[in-house]
Order: structure tokens, then C-alpha cells, then sequence
């Protein structure tokens, strides 16, 4: 037996497939795509080697850039302010067992399954200016002077879009702490009881400290998902009007895709990849302070 | 001392009384939460079967004329009947390759002795953390340098490539849990090891395989990017790409749209009734251990 084990030829076999596929979608592009950002190429000249201009342009004079900046922050901000505490309290509502648990899971979770193409396209009916199911509601309820159309708007624009990506991923961020809470051993619950705690003492000092580690891993995807959002931003806005809501990705893909400048999409995609691995580390630290290594 | 008595005394059954209100609350709030998730649903669905006039003029009711034909027309004239085949071409063949080889890989890396089995492993979990992006213009180079003639194999090479971090990361975590004398007890009964893997710990690999297929139906299923970039030709299209169509003529008949996003979510929301525990548990295993 240990000698089938160590048979060279059986475990070439094995791994070779994956690996050889693997590495030749992933790594090997994610490295080569720090090459390409030093080169100016539109896949039809020959490509010339810049150096770091496509990074001194990028941070002196690319205005969308900063802009694309900003709005991915404010989105990845608010997206964890709004779905972070709404998860979390719907999983302890969800915790308990109540009647219905199963279906209320459910149906919050549903939309998750859903792709962004979908999701967007109907948000972006539902925030259309005359047949939009907002606007058709402000009217009904007589608030139709708050008629707006959202989207067409760089004002409100960004934060319409922000909406529907909560609207479809509280449920995913629940689901993780609702596995969390289910690790917390029953007993301790039954003995704070016994000792007359009260249900908000149970949360704050149980089940929070608890959650900790899931917190982290929720955060962590919040956040690295939020930097490279792309599908709810292409569908709903093009990154308009103007650029209010232009980010990363979507700025990425313009330059790349749109306008051919390989090396300059390159330059932006390396910069976002920087961000996203910054942040996951940056995340990590900041967790680990008072993770209670469950 | 004192903090007890206090917390003692609010088990008193004034207590009960408050705590059945906070329960009524609870589900309060879950109402309203659960009807902003499904009324816009909803909404979707039933103004998927009105005409224009009806939009406009019947927002809020069920349909007068139930004119299901939108669908029949949107499936065959539009095309959405070859967008939806198209993806699921892609899916369903993507995920199949990835069952297979990423059980043969995982089974390599946890079971066989060789050196580089932890490094490899480390190699295929880093690739959970490269953001899709940075691997765009390489591959778009490398996909046109070949000729962009084979959409099919390019969107199937590239979802397989993508699910395969996460299914070996699922795959090892439960082969290490399966007793070495299930493969062993083969081999003596005269089998190879290829032959007694298939044979005998493949078929243990049910539960794992069940998680891995619905999220990485889902992840091919619900693609946008990839298919943005590497498929420009109609034909191919897949069902994300093929509704967007519907967009730009918006207003000339609403219904379109509403139906073929209808048509899009369809195959997720059977998936997720289907196996809804095995996402719940895919998302657990990636949230306690990642």
C-alpha cells in the first residue's frame, strides 16, 4: 500500500489535470498582469515597455481614478454599515427556535442564489423614473413630490445601487453568523439564564464574543467583494452619469475592454489586487486584537 | 451582590409579559423584512405577464389578460431558450470536469506521499484570494493570440480554472476524515489504486460533491465578466449576457425584460430548493475554517 502511494506516475496522473488548469487561469496570469502594467500595448502595435508611467499616470493625473476611488470606498463603507448590523440581528433573531426559523432563513438567503445581471436589471425597474415600483410607492402612499429618478441622477445614484447589493446580500452574511451562534454551547446559555441574564446580556456578552472570528471572515469578504464590485455598477449606471459612480472594476474594464489600453487596465487591475490583499492583511490584524481564538 | 439580585429580578413575570411582547416584535420585524425581499419579486413576476397598457394603468393588481405568450416569444424570437441552453451547456459541463479532476487532485494531495503534496495545496488556497480582475488582460491576450475561435472551451477551461481553489479547499478538508483502511481494504482485494479510488472513496465523496456542484452551477450560471470579455459573437451567448439585450429597448415592450430576468433566476431558485442545506453548510465550512 505505501509503496501504490508513493507511485510517481499514479500521483502525476492525479494532480496534473487541476494543476496544469489552475495554473495557467490563475497564478500565472495574476503575475504576468504586474508585467503587463509596466507596457504600453493595444494588442495590434508592438508593445512598448514604459516602466512605471502607467503608475505615475494613474496617481497624478487620472481624475477618474480618484473619483472610481472614492465611490468604491463610500460603497464598501456603507455596504458593511447596512448589511453588517442587519445580519447580525436577524441571525439572533434567527438563532432562537422560533416558529418559522427555516422559512424566514430562507427566503432572506433567497436572493443570494440570484446573479448580478438579474438582480441589477430588476432594481433597475424598480427604480425606473415612471413604471418603478419606488416611485410608484411614494405616490401611492402621497409623497409623490419625492419622485426622483434614481439612478439617471449622479447624486442618489451610487447610493440606489448600494441598496440592492444589501438587498441581496444581508442574507449571505446571517447564514454565516447564524452557523456561529450555533457553535456557542448550549450550557453556557442555560447557566447565564439560571442567573437571571437578561436576553441583552446574553447577546453582548455570549454570543458577541462568540461571533468574533465570524465577524472577521464576514468583513473580510465585505470588503474585498465591495473593492472589486463590478456587475451591479456595469448594469445599473456604466459608471455614470459623469462618473458618479464609477469604481474600480468598472473603471478597470473601460480602459481595458473599451478603450484597448492593455497596459494602463493592467496598471488598475494591480492596483485593486494591492488594495484587496491590504485590506484582507490590514483586516486580519485588526481582529486578531481581541480574538478569543475559538 | 447587588448586580445578581437585580439580574434575578428581572425573571419575575412582569419579565414574561415584556418577553412575549419582544417575541411578537421579532416577528414583526421579520415580516417586513421577509416582504421587502419577495413583494419586489413578486411585483417582477406579475408585471412580467401585463402589457404596457396594463403597467400603466393596473400597476399594483394581478394581470387582466394573463398573456403568458410574452414568455413563448421571448424564449423562441428573442433567443433567450438559446442563451439559457448556452449556459447551461457551460455549467453543467464545467462543473463535471471540476468534480473530476479536483477529486483526483485533493485525493493526490491528501493521501499519496510525495513532498510538495502541503505546498501544492498552499498553491491551489491562494488562488482564493486573486481578485478575478488581475487575471483579465493576460487571459484576453492569451484567448486572442489562439484566436478567440473556441468560446465554448475558453468559458469552460476558465470556470473549471475558477472553482478550483474552493472545491479542493471542501474536497481535502473531507477526505482527511475518511479511515485509511477503506482504499487499503481494495487494494488487498487485488485492485490498483486509480481503480480503488474510483471504486471506493469516490463514491464517499457524495456530500462534499453536492456542494461543490450547486456553487459552482451557481458561479457559471451567474457569470457576467468572463462572458463580457471572451464572447462577442451571439451565438454563444450566455443567459446573463443574452438578457441584456433587453435593456436597451426597455420601454417598447417592459414585459421583455421583466420575463427574461424572470426566465434568468429560474434555475437558481430550483438549485437553492433543491440543495439549500448544502449551500448553508458550503458557506459555514469556507466562514469557521477560512
Amino acid at each position: 500500500m505505501e509503496r501504490l502511494l508513493r507511485n510517481k506516475t499514479t500521483i502525476l496522473m492525479f494532480i496534473l489535470p487541476a494543476l496544469i488548469i489552475y495554473s495557467i487561469v490563475l497564478p500565472l496570469p495574476a503575475v504576468s498582469s504586474v508585467y503587463f502594467s509596466l507596457v504600453e500595448w493595444n494588442l495590434i502595435d508592438t508593445m512598448r515597455f514604459v516602466g512605471l508611467d502607467n503608475f505615475s499616470f494613474l496617481f497624478l493625473y487620472d481624475d477618474v481614478f480618484y473619483a472610481a476611488l472614492k465611490n468604491t470606498f463610500i460603497y464598501l463603507l456603507l455596504s458593511i454599515a447596512l448589511q453588517l448590523p442587519m445580519a447580525f440581528f436577524l441571525a439572533i433573531i434567527l438563532s432562537k427556535a422560533i416558529k418559522g426559523r427555516r422559512f424566514f432563513r430562507n427566503v432572506i438567503f433567497l436572493p443570494v442564489t440570484f446573479s448580478g445581471v438579474a438582480v441589477s436589471l430588476m432594481w433597475y425597474f424598480i427604480y425606473h423614473s415612471e413604471v418603478g415600483l419606488v416611485n410608484r410607492f411614494l405616490e401611492a402612499v402621497g409623497l409623490g413630490f419625492l419622485k426622483h429618478s434614481w439612478l439617471a441622477d449622479g447624486s442618489t445614484a451610487l447610493y440606489a445601487v448600494i441598496i440592492c447589493v444589501a438587498w441581496q446580500f444581508v442574507g449571505y452574511h446571517m447564514v454565516i453568523y447564524m452557523a456561529g451562534i450555533s457553535t456557542i454551547p448550549a450550557d453556557i446559555v442555560e447557566a447565564a439564564k439560571m442567573d437571571g441574564a437578561g436576553e441583552w446580556h446574553i447577546i453582548k456578552h455570549i454570543m458577541f464574543p462568540y461571533l468574533i472570528p465570524m465577524l472577521k471572515v464576514s468583513t473580510i469578504l465585505m470588503t474585498t467583494s465591495s473593492l472589486k464590485s463590478f456587475d451591479n455598477i456595469y448594469i445599473m449606471t456604466q459608471g455614470g452619469p459623469n462618473h458618479a459612480t464609477e469604481v474600480l472594476a468598472s473603471h478597470m474594464y473601460t480602459k481595458a475592454f473599451a478603450q484597448m489600453e492593455y497596459g494602463y487596465g493592467s496598471a488598475l487591475s494591480t492596483a485593486l489586487m494591492a488594495l484587496c490583499i491590504s485590506a484582507t492583511v490590514l483586516l486580519n490584524r485588526l481582529f486578531r486584537r481581541d480574538d478569543f481564538d475559538a | 451582590m447587588s448586580t445578581r439580585t437585580a439580574l434575578v429580578a428581572n425573571a419575575n413575570p412582569q419579565g414574561n409579559r415584556q418577553y412575549s411582547r419582544l417575541t411578537a416584535l421579532k416577528y414583526v420585524f421579520l415580516g417586513v423584512y421577509a416582504l421587502a425581499i419577495l413583494y419586489p419579486l413578486f411585483f417582477l413576476l406579475i408585471s412580467s405577464l401585463k402589457d404596457n397598457d396594463e403597467i400603466f394603468s393596473n400597476p399594483w393588481g394581478l394581470p387582466i389578460k394573463w398573456g403568458l405568450n410574452v414568455y413563448y416569444q421571448v424564449w423562441t424570437q428573442y433567443e433567450v431558450g438559446r442563451y439559457f441552453f448556452n449556459s447551461l451547456y457551460y455549467s453543467l459541463l464545467s462543473v463535471a470536469i471540476t468534480i473530476f479532476i479536483c477529486s483526483m487532485a485533493s485525493y493526490a494531495i491528501v493521501r499519496m506521499k510525495w513532498k510538495l503534496s502541503k505546498w501544492t495545496l498552499g498553491f491551489f488556497l491562494l488562488g482564493l484570494m486573486v481578485p478575478v480582475h488581475s487575471t483579465l488582460v493576460p487571459l484576453y491576450i492569451t484567448a486572442s493570440k489562439l484566436g478567440l475561435n473556441y468560446p465554448r472551451i475558453t468559458m469552460i477551461v476558465i470556470f473549471v480554472a475558477f472553482a478550483i481553489p474552493f472545491s479542493v479547499f471542501v474536497l481535502a478538508g473531507f477526505i482527511q476524515g475518511i479511515p485509511k483502511e477503506m482504499e487499503e481494504s481494495g487494494v488487498i482485494d487485488g485492485c490498483s489504486l486509480p481503480k480503488a479510488f474510483w471504486k471506493i472513496i469516490f463514491p464517499l465523496l457524495a456530500p462534499p460533491l453536492a456542494t461543490i456542484t450547486i456553487f459552482n452551477f451557481l458561479g457559471s450560471w451567474n457569470d457576467l465578466i468572463f462572458s463580457l470579455i471572451f464572447i462577442n459573437d451571439e451565438y454563444y451567448k450566455p443567459i446573463q449576457l443574452g438578457i441584456m439585450r433587453f435593456q436597451g429597448n426597455f420601454s417598447t415592450r417592459y414585459s421583455f425584460l421583466l420575463s427574461a430576468i424572470v426566465i434568468a433566476i429560474v434555475p437558481s431558485v430550483a438549485a437553492y430548493m433543491v440543495l439549500q442545506d448544502k449551500i448553508v453548510s458550503g458557506i459555514t465550512a469556507g466562514a469557521v475554517k477560512g
